[in-house]
C-alpha cells in the first residue's frame, strides 16, 4: 500500500484514441494517495477518453500507466479493477433490470472472502447513503438521476477499492443535488479515499480538488494546484475558445 | 455501355474475363463430347443464376436467406405442373414460374419488416421445410414422394432443344441476368441496398426505405429462383422433394459466401469451386458436407468476403506497392475544405432543391427509460439560418437532432416544416423532402468507392424508375451521367478529386468526414442537420469548416447545428440555442446566448 | 380427442419449451442464438440409443450425456462463436457459423450412425404405457417430461438470482459497463455455453423416448424450439414454455383435423401469425436498453 501523499496512480507519455483518431496526446499526471485530482476541460477535450485508457477500456497507442508501482499497462478492465482501480463511467450504466441489491452484490464480483464481507460492506453504503437502504429492491432504471449516481458511487466501495476514477458524475442532476454528489466525494477523501474526477463543471470541481489538469484537444493545457488552475486563464480559453476567453477577459 | 463507363479507362479490360469465361462456357460441349460435362455445366449454370439472387438479398442487402432451395422448389414444381400436367410450353410456364415464386419470396420477406435480421433466417429455414412438407401433403399438385415426371424439354415450334441447346439456354439467362444486377448494383437501387446493410439509420437519412428495399431484394431474390427452379426442372425432365433438401438451400448461401458475397462474379466463382469441382473430381463429392461446414467456418471467420474480395484485395495491396503515395501534401484535409469553403462546394452542385426549410418544434418530449433526454422543448428554427444548439452532456442535443430528422419517435409534442405537421412522418420521407444528415461518426458505404458514397446522397432525388435503372434506358443512362459528373465535381471541391474510385473505409478519419458532408451536399438540401462535425479537427480544419457551414447557408439551405465547440459556434451561427437537462436555456444571437449569466455557470459552473 | 391434442401439445411443448430455453442460455451473454442447438440436442438423443452409455444406470447415463454435449458446445464457442463476434465484420456472422457448425455435427453424425431411427426405453420406473384418468390418456414417461420442463425452468429461475445470474444479467444489459465492474464476459460465455450444451444434452435424453432417436431429428428441433423462443420471447424462459405449449397444443391439433403430414405447416403459420400481431412475442417484453 502507497502511504498519504506518495503517488498512487501515475501516467506518462499516454496517447490513445477509436480507430486511426487520436483523442488523447501523449498525457503525463500523477495522482497522490488520499487526494481528490480534478480533469476538467471542454466537451470533446479527451477527458472520458483519457480515463477509459487508463481503467482499460481502450488500449493506449503509446505511453504507461502505473498503479502503486505496479504497470497497468494494457491489462483488461477486469483485472484493472481487480487491482483495486475502479472507474465510473459517464452515465453512471448501471444495469436495466437489475434491482439496487443486485447491483451491491455485483459490486463485490470475485472479491475474497465476498460472504464474510457482504453484509458489513452493505451496511457501510447504505450508512453513507440511507436512500439506497430503503429502495433495496427498485429496479435500477427506477431511480432518479441522483439516486443511481449514488448508487454507481456505492457499488465501487463495495470492493474498497484504492482509487476511484469519477467520470461526470454531475451529468444531467439538478444542482442541488450536484452538491450533494461532491459533497460525497470530500467525504470518501475524509475516509482516505483517492479519486479523479473529471467534469465539466468546472467551478466546483476545482473547489473540491486538490489539485488536477485542464485539458484541450486531448492534450494537458495546464496542471498544478486547483486553486490556481481555478484562476488561470488557460481555463476560459479550454471552455469558451480563444475567442470568448478574450472577450470575457475585456469586460 | 453507358457513357460513364465508356470515359473510364479500362472497362473494356475488364470485361475481358468476363468474355473469355462465357465463350468458354458456351464451346464446352461442343468440344467436350462426354453428355455428362454438358450436364454438370447445366446445372452448374442454373445455380449460378439462384446465386445470383441470392447475392442481392445477402451480399448487397444483408438478409440471410435458408429458403432459397425452397423457392427453387416452388419455380421447378409450378413448371412442372403447368407442363407435364396442362401442356403449357416452356415459354409460358416459366414466367408463370416466375410470378409465382416472387409472390413466394415476398411473402417469405414479410416478418422482415418488423423483426430484428436474424429472425429471418430462421423464419426462411422455417418456410424451407413447410414447403418441403406441403410438396409431399398434396400429392395430387405435386405427385408426393414421387415427384413430377415427363416434363419436356423447351421447343420453339415443333423443334425441341437438345441437352446443349438447354446449356446454351441458361448462359443466355446467366448473361442477361448478370447485365441486369450489374446494373442494379451501380444505381440507386444497389447503393440503397448497401446502405441498408451497413448503416440503416443512415440509409433512411438519405431517402431509403428499408422496408422497401428489403422487399425488392426479396422479390429480386424469389425471381432468379423461380427462374432456376424452371430451368432445373426442363433440365432434369423429372422434380422431387428429394432434390430440395435443406442442404440445397444451404449450397447457395455457401456458393455466394465463398465465392464472394457483393461481387458480383461472387456466385460464378462459388458455383465453379463448391459445385463443379467436387463433382468432377468424384472422391470429393463424399465428403462435400464436411468441406461446405469447415469451408463456411473458416470463410466467415477468415475471409468474410470470400474469394473474389479476397483477391481484390490482393490486386490492391499489389498496385498500392507500385504506385508510390502521391497525394501526401502536408495537410489533405484543411486544404480540401479549405478548397471546399472556397463557395465551390455549393456553387458546383447546383442550387438546393427549393426554399429553405423553417423548423417549428412544441412541447417535444422524449424519454428513455427513466431518463429524460428532452422534457417539452419549443424552438424555432428560422428558414436560412445557420442555428446552432449548444449544451453540457447529456443535455439532449444529439436526441432533438434525432427527433428533428425523425430517426427517433418523440414521446410527446409536434413538429412543423413550415406550415406542414411532420409530427409523424419517417426519415425516409423527409430525405425526400430535402432534409439532410451528417452524422458524429461517419456513417459510409465502407466497400463501395467515393463515388458511390457521394452518389447515395442523390438517392431522393433521381427520378429513373425501377425500370429504367435494370434495363438502364436511355433517360436513366442520362441522367447516371450527369449525377456522376456532379459527384466527382463535388469530391473535387472538397479535396477527393482523382480519388472518386477509391474505397470509402480506407480514407483517413477527417477526410471521411468531408466525404459525409459531400453526401449530403449531394442532395441539395433544404435543411442540413449536422452532428457534430467539428470533433477532432484542427484548428485550421475548423476555420475551413466554418467558412464552408456559412457558404451553404449563403447558397440559401437552412443548417442545424450541433456542436459543442463553442469557437467555431460563435463564429458561424446566427442563432444559438443552449440545452440543459432536456430543456431550453436561452436562445438568441451568439453573444447574447452565449454571455448568458446561465449559461457561464453551466459550462464553468456557479461562481464559487 | 381434444384430449388427446392437449395431452400431446403439452408433451411435445415442453420439448419445444426446453429447446429454447436452451437458446436463451447461450443468448444472454452473447446475443448469439445458437443454429446448431438442434444437432446438440440430436447428440444427446443419439448417445443415448446408439452408444454404450445408453447401457449405463440412466442417472449416470444422463449426466454423461450432458457433460459430452457440453463440451461439444464449448468447442462451438471456442471455434464458432467468439471467433466472428471478436471480428465481427459481418452482422450476421454468427448466424453462419453456428449453421456451418451445425452441419459439421449432422454430417459426422452421419457417418458415426446410421440413419435407420432407434426407439429408447424411458428409464425404469416409468414407462410409455397408457394411463386413462378423467377421460385423458398418457403415460408415466409424459407426465415426466413435462414436470422436467417446469423443473427446468424453475431452476433456470433461480440461477438468474444468483450472483452468476446477476452477473450474465449485467453482460446482457452492458458489456462493457459489466467490465468495468470486475465482470470477465469472456468467462461468463464459457460458462453459459457449458451450461446451454449440458441442458441441450437432457433435452436429447428427454426426447429420445417420445421422438424416434435419429441423426436427422435435430432440424425439426431447431425449428419448433425457435418458434417457441419467438412467441415467448427472448430470455423469457416462462415465456417460451408456455408458448411451447400453445405451440405444441396448435400443432397436435393441426395433425389431428387437417392430416399428419401438415403439422409442421400449420406451426409454422402460427408462429407468423403471433408474430406479425405481436413482434415481440406473447408476453412482449420489450428488448433491454441501457439505463
Amino acid at each position: 500500500m502507497t502511504a498519504q501523499g506518495e503517488e498512487l496512480i501515475t501516467v506518462s507519455g499516454l496517447s490513445s484514441g477509436y480507430g486511426a483518431v487520436p483523442v488523447v496526446r501523449s498525457v503525463d499526471l500523477a495522482v497522490r494517495t488520499g487526494e481528490v485530482f480534478a480533469v476538467v476541460g471542454g466537451n470533446g477535450a479527451g477527458k472520458t477518453t483519457l480515463l477509459s485508457t487508463i481503467s482499460g477500456l481502450l488500449r493506449p497507442t503509446s505511453g504507461s500507466v502505473r498503479l502503486g508501482g505496479t504497470d497497468i499497462t494494457g491489462w483488461s478492465p477486469e483485472r484493472i479493477v481487480a487491482h483495486g482501480l475502479v472507474h465510473i463511467p459517464e452515465g453512471r450504466r448501471l444495469f436495466t433490470g437489475l434491482t439496487v441489491a443486485e447491483h451491491l452484490r455485483l459490486g463485490l464480483w470475485n472479491v475474497p472472502n465476498r460472504r464474510r464481507v457482504e453484509r458489513e460492506r452493505t451496511e457501510r453504503v447504505v450508512d453513507l447513503f440511507p436512500v439506497l437502504g430503503e429502495r433495496m429492491d427498485a429496479y435500477a432504471e427506477v431511480l432518479s438521476g441522483g439516486e443511481q449516481q449514488m448508487l454507481a458511487i456505492g457499488q465501487a466501495l463495495m470492493r474498497e477499492p484504492r482509487a476511484l476514477l469519477l467520470d461526470e458524475p454531475s451529468i444531467g442532476l439538478a444542482p442541488v443535488i450536484i452538491k450533494r454528489v461532491f459533497a460525497v466525494v470530500d467525504r470518501l477523501r475524509e475516509q482516505g479515499l483517492t479519486v479523479v474526477l473529471v467534469e465539466q463543471r468546472v467551478g466546483e470541481a476545482l473547489a473540491l480538488a486538490d489539485r488536477g489538469l485542464v485539458m484541450r484537444h486531448g492534450a494537458v493545457e495546464a496542471f498544478g494546484d486547483a486553486a490556481e488552475l481555478a484562476a488561470d486563464p488557460a481555463l476560459r480559453v479550454a471552455y469558451l475558445g480563444a475567442a470568448a476567453g478574450g472577450q470575457r477577459n475585456e469586460e | 455501355m453507358s457513357e460513364v463507363i465508356r470515359t473510364r479507362p479500362g472497362a473494356v479490360r475488364r470485361a475481358v474475363p468476363w468474355l473469355v469465361l462465357l465463350a468458354a462456357a458456351a464451346v464446352l460441349p461442343l468440344v467436350s463430347g462426354d453428355p455428362t460435362i454438358t450436364y454438370l455445366a447445366t446445372t452448374a449454370a442454373i445455380y449460378v443464376v439462384v446465386g445470383t439472387g441470392l447475392n442481392i438479398m445477402f451480399g448487397y442487402t444483408g438478409q440471410v436467406s435458408l429458403g432459397q432451395g425452397a423457392l427453387v422448389a416452388v419455380g421447378a414444381y409450378t413448371t412442372g405442373a403447368l407442363m407435364a400436367g396442362h401442356g403449357w410450353t416452356f415459354w409460358a410456364a416459366a414466367p408463370a414460374a416466375v410470378l409465382v415464386t416472387t409472390a413466394a419470396g415476398t411473402l417469405m420477406a414479410l416478418p422482415a419488416f418488423r423483426l430484428s435480421s436474424w429472425y429471418i433466417a430462421l423464419v426462411t429455414l422455417g418456410a424451407a421445410m413447410a414447403v418441403r412438407s406441403l410438396l409431399v401433403e398434396f400429392e395430387g399438385l405435386t405427385g408426393g414422394w414421387s415427384g413430377l415426371v415427363g416434363i419436356p424439354r423447351p421447343a420453339l415450334g415443333s423443334w425441341e432443344l437438345g441437352e446443349r441447346d438447354v446449356l446454351w439456354l441458361v448462359i443466355a439467362v446467366n448473361v442477361v441476368l448478370f447485365v441486369m444486377v450489374r446494373n442494379i448494383v451501380d444505381s440507386r437501387l444497389g447503393r440503397g441496398m448497401m446502405a441498408v446493410r451497413d448503416a440503416p439509420e443512415m440509409a433512411q437519412s438519405v431517402g431509403v426505405g428499408p422496408a422497401r428495399t428489403k422487399l425488392f431484394a426479396f422479390a429480386c431474390g424469389g425471381a432468379t429462383a423461380g427462374m432456376g427452379g424452371a430451368l432445373l426442372a426442363v433440365h432434369h425432365g423429372l422434380v422431387t422433394p428429394d432434390d430440395f433438401t435443406l442442404d440445397f438451400s444451404i449450397l447457395f448461401l455457401l456458393v455466394v459466401i465463398i465465392g464472394g458475397a457483393a461481387r458480383l462474379a461472387g456466385p460464378i466463382i462459388g458455383t465453379l469451386l463448391f459445385f463443379a469441382l467436387p463433382e468432377l473430381l468424384t472422391g470429393l463429392a463424399e465428403w462435400r458436407g464436411l468441406i461446405y461446414g469447415a469451408a463456411l467456418l473458416a470463410l466467415m471467420v477468415y475471409a468474410p468476403q470470400g474469394i473474389a474480395g479476397a483477391w481484390d484485395k490482393l490486386r490492391a495491396r499489389y498496385r498500392k506497392g507500385r504506385v508510390p503515395a502521391a497525394a501526401s501534401t502536408a495537410d489533405p484535409v484543411a486544404d480540401a475544405a479549405a478548397d471546399a469553403a472556397g463557395v465551390a462546394g455549393t456553387a458546383e452542385v447546383g442550387p438546393p432543391r427549393g426554399e429553405p426549410i423553417g423548423v417549428e418544434l412544441s412541447g417535444v418530449r422524449k424519454s428513455f427509460g427513466g431518463v429524460h433526454a428532452l422534457r417539452g422543448v419549443d424552438l424555432t428554427i428560422e428558414p436560412g439560418r445557420v442555428h446552432a444548439i449548444v449544451g453540457p452532456n447529456g443535455s439532449g442535443k444529439t436526441t432533438l437532432l434525432n427527433v428533428i430528422s425523425r430517426l427517433l419517435r418523440q414521446d410527446e409534442g409536434r413538429i412543423l416544416f413550415g406550415a406542414e405537421d411532420v409530427s409523424r412522418a419517417t426519415a425516409e420521407r423527409l430525405a425526400r423532402r430535402g432534409v439532410a444528415r451528417v452524422f458524429q461518426t461517419p456513417r459510409l458505404l465502407g466497400a463501395s468507392s467515393l463515388r458511390d458514397n457521394v452518389l447515395l446522397g442523390a438517392y431522393a432525388r433521381e427520378r429513373a424508375g425501377g425500370p429504367a435503372t435494370v434495363l438502364r434506358l436511355p433517360r436513366a443512362r442520362r441522367e447516371r451521367a450527369a449525377l456522376a459528373v456532379e459527384a466527382d465535381r463535388l469530391l473535387a471541391a472538397h479535396g477527393l478529386a482523382g480519388r472518386a474510385d477509391e474505397e470509402a473505409a480506407a480514407l483517413p478519419h477527417g477526410e471521411q468526414r468531408l466525404l459525409e458532408v459531400a453526401r449530403a451536399l449531394m442532395a441539395r438540401p433544404r435543411l442540413l442537420l449536422m452532428d457534430e462535425p467539428a470533433a477532432g479537427l484542427t484548428p485550421r480544419e475548423l476555420e475551413a469548416l466554418g467558412r464552408l457551414i456559412r457558404a451553404i447557408r449563403d447558397a440559401g439551405t437552412t443548417v442545424v447545428l450541433v456542436e459543442h465547440h463553442i469557437e467555431l459556434v460563435a463564429n458561424v451561427a446566427d442563432v444559438v440555442t443552449v440545452l440543459d437537462r432536456g430543456e431550453l436555456v436561452t436562445s438568441g444571437a451568439p453573444q447574447d446566448a452565449l454571455g448568458d449569466a446561465r449559461v457561464v455557470e453551466l459550462y464553468l459552473g456557479a461562481p464559487a | 380427442m381434444i384430449a388427446d391434442i392437449l395431452v400431446a401439445g403439452l408433451v411435445f411443448g415442453s420439448l419445444y419449451g426446453l429447446v429454447a430455453m436452451g437458446f436463451n442460455v447461450l443468448h444472454r451473454p452473447t446475443n448469439v442464438v445458437n443454429f446448431a442447438q438442434g444437432e446438440l440436442i440430436m447428440i444427446g438423443a443419439m448417445l443415448m440409443a446408439a452408444t454404450p452409455i445408453g447401457g449405463l444406470p440412466w442417472g449416470i447415463a444422463v449426466l454423461c450425456v450432458m457433460a459430452v454435449v457440453a463440451v461439444v458446445t464449448l468447442a462451438e464457442e471456442r471455434v464458432a462463436v467468439t471467433p466472428v463476434l471478436r471480428r465481427s465484420s459481418h452482422a450476421a456472422g454468427w448466424v453462419i457459423t453456428t449453421l456451418a457448425f451445425s452441419l459439421l455435427i449432422a454430417e459426422a453424425a452421419g457417418r458415426l450412425w446410421t440413419d435407420q431411427p432407434s426407439t429408447v426405453a424411458p428409464p425404469w420406473p416409468l414407462s410409455m404405457d397408457v394411463n386413462h384418468v378423467a377421460g385423458f390418456r398418457f403415460s408415466s414417461y409424459q407426465v415426466a417430461v413435462v414436470a422436467a420442463a417446469v423443473a427446468v425452468v424453475l431452476l433456470l429461475g433461480l440461477l438468474d438470482r444468483s450472483r452468476l445470474g446477476t452477473a450474465l444479467r449485467a453482460v446482457a444489459a452492458d458489456r462493457d459497463g459489466a467490465r468495468l465492474r470486475g465482470i470477465d464476459p469472456r468467462s461468463l460465455t464459457r460458462r453459459s455455453f457449458l451450461l446451454g450444451g449440458a441442458l441441450a444434452g437432457l433435452t436429447g435424453v428427454l426426447a429420445a423416448p417420445l421422438l424416434l432417436a435419429s441423426v436427422t431429428m435435430g432440424l425439426g428441433l431447431l425449428i419448433k424450439g425457435f418458434a417457441a423462443l419467438a412467441v415467448g420471447g427472448i430470455g423469457d424462459n416462462r415465456g417460451v414454455l408456455v408458448a411451447g405449449w400453445v405451440l405444441g397444443t396448435v400443432e397436435a391439433a393441426g395433425a389431428a383435423y387437417a392430416s399428419p403430414g401438415s403439422q409442421s405447416v400449420v406451426l409454422f403459420a402460427a408462429m407468423l401469425l403471433i408474430l406479425l400481431v405481436r413482434p415481440n412475442g406473447l408476453r412482449g417484453l420489450a428488448v433491454q436498453r441501457h439505463v
